[in-house]
């Protein structure tokens, strides 16, 4: 009898210890698998979720063996770290995709912006080759005018503008005004010519004459002349506004009045094309700077 | 007979703990987590360094146990060192891949984005 309840007594012993309470660190080791389970390691790093795992059901299948032993809570302490390690770690892999993700974002935006500013700088090039051209061919038009005026006259590139020079005797009689018949077919080719150079442009019509004669008179004919050369270019396509008549008689000669040849030279008309003062661009040939008056000489 | 089966528990328990191998494999796996954990910083890391002060100390405890012959709670606590040092080496991992994320972050904002020039 005493035996059997010291036997029974021993068994109750060596088993009482199974229904304990679980220590602590078991108790944490629970909770800190549970926090991992639940956490970003299940699909970033299941492998070490499950290692984490393991340890658990080892240290719960110790307790349950050997109740609130030192193994119970080493096993249970070492649970409770993995599940942690696993926590960690699933945290980290998601810092490193965020990251690699945004790096790559910023990759693409940074070549998209590249892409653009290089497309943006292509059109502008396109643009300004266009312009380039554009002005190119006005001036190339302008260039050809001008050389068809020069074989009605003399054309030459002055401070004052392009000035075509065409000889008296070509567009009057002596001491006239009106305009000769053949004249008219030249100047209406001067006309045409000039309305092909820049339209911004102005023209001024200078009559000139010889020193023969009286100064006033000199200066009467040299006017009507200049008019009239005038009158013809308005009337052939030339704006009004745009062109001028002087007469500036015998003011400005250019040869030597004291021979036949230089009194003839002096008697001409000139056609001043003079650039546009404000406007930059201009299919007209002369860089300076029109103030609108001619420099007198 | 009662007595008898006591004397031979109490035998093979003994035989059973001076039978236990020096956990040598183990104690030096800790030791090289441990160096591992420092030389990523943990130390700098307030939670990291926690752990890898745990780690150490439980190093310590795992070698004087060996000493004292406790060559099975010897191992069970150089494992304890082993898992202290590996979730320090995590923590430092993860406290130094937040900083490049914040620094990465701080890049991207203080970037204007350029106008294109006209």
């Amino acid at each position: 009898m005493f035996r059997t309840a010291l036997s029974l007594g021993l068994v109750a012993f060596s088993f009482g210890c199974a229904s304990a309470q679980p220590p602590r660190e078991l108790i944490d080791a629970r909770s800190a698998y549970n926090r991992a389970a639940s956490g970003t390691a299940a699909q970033m790093n299941p492998a070490q979720l499950h290692v984490a795992q393991q340890s658990l059901q080892s240290a719960e299948k110790t307790f349950e063996d050997d109740g609130d032993s030192i193994e119970t809570r080493d096993r249970a302490y070492i649970a409770g770290r993995r599940a942690e390690i696993a926590e960690v770690q699933g945290r980290v892999m998601t810092i490193e995709r965020q990251l690699a993700q945004s790096q790559k974002n910023a990759t693409t935006r940074n070549a998209q912006e590249l892409q653009s500013t290089k497309q943006e700088l292509a059109t502008q090039e396109q643009r300004a080759a266009a312009e380039r051209a554009r002005r190119m061919e006005a001036e190339k038009r302008a260039e050809q005018a001008l050389s068809e005026l020069g074989r009605i006259g003399s054309i030459k590139r002055e401070e004052r503008g392009m000035v075509v020079t065409i000889p008296g005797n070509v567009l009057f009689a002596s001491g006239k005004a009106e305009l000769l018949g053949p004249a008219q077919a030249k100047l209406s080719q001067v006309a045409e010519a000039l309305t092909r150079v820049d339209k911004d442009s102005r023209i001024t019509v200078l009559g000139h004459t010889d020193s023969q004669g009286s100064d006033s008179f000199n200066q009467t004919l040299s006017q009507n002349r200049a008019e009239s050369v005038r009158a013809f270019l308005v009337s052939h396509g030339m704006a009004s506004d745009r062109v001028e008549a002087r007469g500036m008689g015998e003011s400005q000669p250019v040869a030597d009045n004291n021979t036949a040849e230089g009194r003839a030279n002096n008697r001409r008309v000139e056609i001043v094309v003079e650039p546009p003062s404000a406007n930059g661009s201009t299919g007209g040939p002369s860089t300076t700077q029109s103030t609108g008056t001619t420099p007198s000489r | 007979m009662l007595i008898k089966t006591i004397s031979l528990g109490v035998a093979f328990a003994l035989a059973a703990c001076a039978s236990y191998p020096v956990p040598a494999e183990r104690i030096a796996n800790a030791t090289a987590s441990i160096r591992g954990a420092q030389e990523v910083g943990a130390a700098g890391q307030p939670q990291a360094a926690l752990h890898l002060k745990l780690a150490q100390q439980q190093l310590q405890q795992a070698k004087a146990m060996v000493e004292d012959g406790k060559n099975e709670r010897a191992d069970y606590v150089a494992m304890r060192a082993q898992v202290d040092a590996e979730l320090a080496l995590a923590m430092a991992r993860e406290a130094a891949s937040r900083a490049r994320a914040e620094q990465f972050a701080q890049q991207q904002m203080s970037q204007q984005p350029q106008p294109i020039m006209r």
